[in-house]
């Protein structure tokens, strides 16, 4: 308990300074008491205000609408799209009737991503349109006019979004009704912004509504692949091509086959690097650092597998100079050193049989892993456990996530946190999947890496 | 968009729709005031914390359609504090550039709302019987506060100092956390 503690009733109360206030914020971030009594005082407070409004008159009913006129902050869009969801259903029955405009008068599409529109619905090979280059859909300045005039926001928003002009799109989108349909064309235009996560978060709105519906999971997959998370992405396009539709599904499937080559491309020369690496690790008196500086991802990955297969301590304090060349190119805290510094300070009469073990599961000459994962599962070498899981695909998102959770490398976490987002996809919690992705991404960015670096293969 | 999926949307859910929408209306006020407590303007918007507890309850609907109005309540207050941990852990981290993760194990990972927690089983009557039992000056307080009154102004009813309008709310609730625990004991056992 700290000072801070005390101050919980004056905050339910909204009784501090606003400074004061987010002061506790923050103190309850940390501190799980203050979090167990908020939750509890909040429930106090809403039976309180419940009953003690009964049987009073209903405060007029808040108008849901104004989140959509505000300006396009970073955090605000996302959860735009969720307001959009809700007055969606509200306004489901008084929808505009759609606008008669052809917008697919060529054999070619400019616009990977799919907007809307009735008229763009039949597939159509997909050409980006090069700069400069009129597009096809472009409508003359008058028609726009005259479509604005007759209240046709969404056949004007449509158009400026085909041409590439998305800030005056925006405008038009900002004033049509709430409906799945435009949530949809306001993820296109966020894709078109480069904001994929925004997307993404918007396309919910779409899901509110119309579980299934062809355009948003198209724009899903879309924004995964943005995002780099190419399995995921691969996966969502894989679902679009189950679907069937004429053109589309055959598209998807393409995209999925190529953003499967990549990944696994991508994992095996990984994989060959490392190795590679850490043979040349394993030769005495190389100095690697200077390859570390080019390559300091596979380094960091050899290093974790050397310092799980050394069976001294001596033969893992050899590994201490890399490991601070590594932590200094990454911004300069101890992590890899302090895994080095842990693993030379373990027992080795009861490690180094396992660290000699999982070497031999790093060469492919363990006939059974399962085995392996059994004993480290039973010992207290959770770094070397963590490794097995990882290159057996033994272990649960559960077991991984416990375990990464106390090793100070934050990639294993996001690998960890990866996996459990797949998990919750597979169970059917695509909202909480895709938060916990987003939140991956974010903590790649930070450490100052795409969203691969939860891909290794350590 | 698929037009047809649009019709059978509305073909199918009307009766839903307007009950979500009822649902909707009747808890905004409710929680709008608690999104207050928890969040301010320029760190989470109380407006969008709103928003993201009615879509999750949308996500929901089938689970809460057909549960009292205090297991409801109890549902949507939590989901509204798990999604104000959420969106500010995240606006924290992306002021401090900090690898964003709640890392925990998936058992622990945002708990799922349940409907059949303590909190949803009192209904408002319960509620203000057990008000009721409180020490008269705590009692007047706390009735005064949960009409939405501030410190200051209950203080200017009752002739009191504020910081003993604040020293009555806060033995209030402490009371109250007890005679409810008690009566949820006594039912369960």
């Amino acid at each position: 308990m700290s000072g801070l503690c005390d101050n919980l009733d004056l905050f339910v109360d909204e009784e501090l300074e606003p400074s004061e206030a987010e002061r506790f914020r923050i103190h309850v971030l940390g501190c799980a008491s203050c979090e167990a009594r908020l939750r509890e005082a909040l429930h106090l407070e809403m039976m309180a205000a419940a009953a003690y409004a009964e049987g009073e008159p209903e405060a007029p009913r808040a108008h849901i609408q104004p989140l959509w006129k505000r300006s396009w902050g970073r955090r605000g869009a996302g959860l735009v799209a969720l307001a959009v969801s809700l007055v969606a259903l509200v306004y489901f029955t008084t929808r505009q009737p759609t606008a008669d405009l052809d917008f697919s008068p060529g054999a070619t599409r400019p616009l990977e991503a799919r907007l809307s529109h009735p008229s763009l619905a039949r597939h159509r090979p997909y050409v980006p349109m090069r700069s400069g280059e009129a597009s096809a859909q472009a409508l003359s300045l008058e028609e726009l006019a005259r479509r604005e005039e007759q209240g046709d926001l969404a056949g004007v928003a449509t158009a400026y979004l085909l041409q590439g002009a998305p800030g005056q799109a925006a405008a038009f989108l900002e004033r049509m009704s709430p409906s799945a349909e435009r949530a949809n064309d306001l993820a296109v235009l966020r894709l078109q912004t480069g904001a994929p996560a925004e997307a993404l978060v918007l396309l919910r709105g779409v899901w509110a509504v119309q579980p299934r519906d062809d355009q948003a999971m198209w724009n899903r997959a879309l924004a995964l692949r943005e995002l780099g998370l190419a399995q995921e992405a691969e996966e969502a396009f894989a679902e679009v091509a189950g679907r069937g539709e004429p053109g589309w599904s055959e598209e998807a499937q393409r995209q999925a086959e190529a953003l499967r080559k990549l990944r696994l491309g991508r994992q095996a020369l990984q994989q060959q690097e490392v190795e590679a690496f850490l043979q040349r690790l394993s030769q005495p008196g190389e100095d690697l650092r200077q390859e570390a500086r080019r390559h300091p991802e596979v380094a960091r990955m050899a290093l974790h597998e050397a310092a799980r297969s050394a069976v001294s301590g001596e033969q893992a304090r050899g590994l201490l100079p890399l490991a601070e060349e590594l932590d200094r190119l990454a911004g300069g805290a101890a992590v890899l050193g302090d895994v080095v510094q842990g693993v030379a300070g373990r027992d080795f009469a009861i490690r180094a049989p396992l660290a000699r073990e999982y070497g031999r599961l790093l060469r492919g000459e363990l006939t059974d892993p399962a085995a392996l994962v059994e004993r480290l599962r039973k010992s207290e070498e959770r770094d070397v456990l963590l490794g097995a899981l990882l290159r057996t695909g033994l272990g649960e998102p559960s077991e991984l996530a416990t375990l990464a959770v106390d090793l100070p490398e934050p990639r294993f976490r996001l690998k960890a946190e990866r996996l459990l987002a797949r998990h919750e996809e597979a169970q059917g919690q695509r909202v909480q999947a895709e938060e916990r992705l987003l939140r991956v991404v974010q903590s790649c960015r930070a450490l100052g890496l795409d969203a691969s670096c939860s891909e290794n293969a350590f | 968009m698929a037009r047809a999926g649009v019709q059978l949307m509305v073909a199918l859910m009307p009766k839903e729709s307007h009950q979500f929408e009822k649902l909707s209306r009747d808890y905004r006020p409710l929680l709008l005031s608690l999104a207050r407590k928890l969040s301010s303007r320029g760190s989470v918007e109380p407006e969008d914390l709103v928003q993201e507890t009615l879509a999750r309850a949308l996500q929901e609907f089938d689970k809460l359609a057909s549960a009292s109005d205090a297991a409801r309540r109890g549902w949507l207050c939590t989901t509204l504090t798990n999604r104000f941990f959420d969106l500010y852990r995240q606006r924290r981290a992306e002021q401090e550039q900090l690898p964003g993760l709640r890392l925990v194990q998936s058992e622990a990972v945002s708990p799922e709302e349940g409907l059949e927690e303590k909190w949803g089983e009192f209904s408002s009557e319960q509620f203000r019987a057990a008000v009721g039992r409180l020490k008269p000056k705590h009692r007047e307080a706390y009735e005064l506060h949960a009409q939405g009154l501030r410190y200051r102004e209950i203080a200017q009813k009752l002739g009191v100092p504020t910081g003993t309008v604040g020293a009555w709310i806060s033995e209030a609730r402490r009371e109250l956390r007890g005679l409810l625990t008690e009566a949820d004991q006594g039912r369960r056992s």
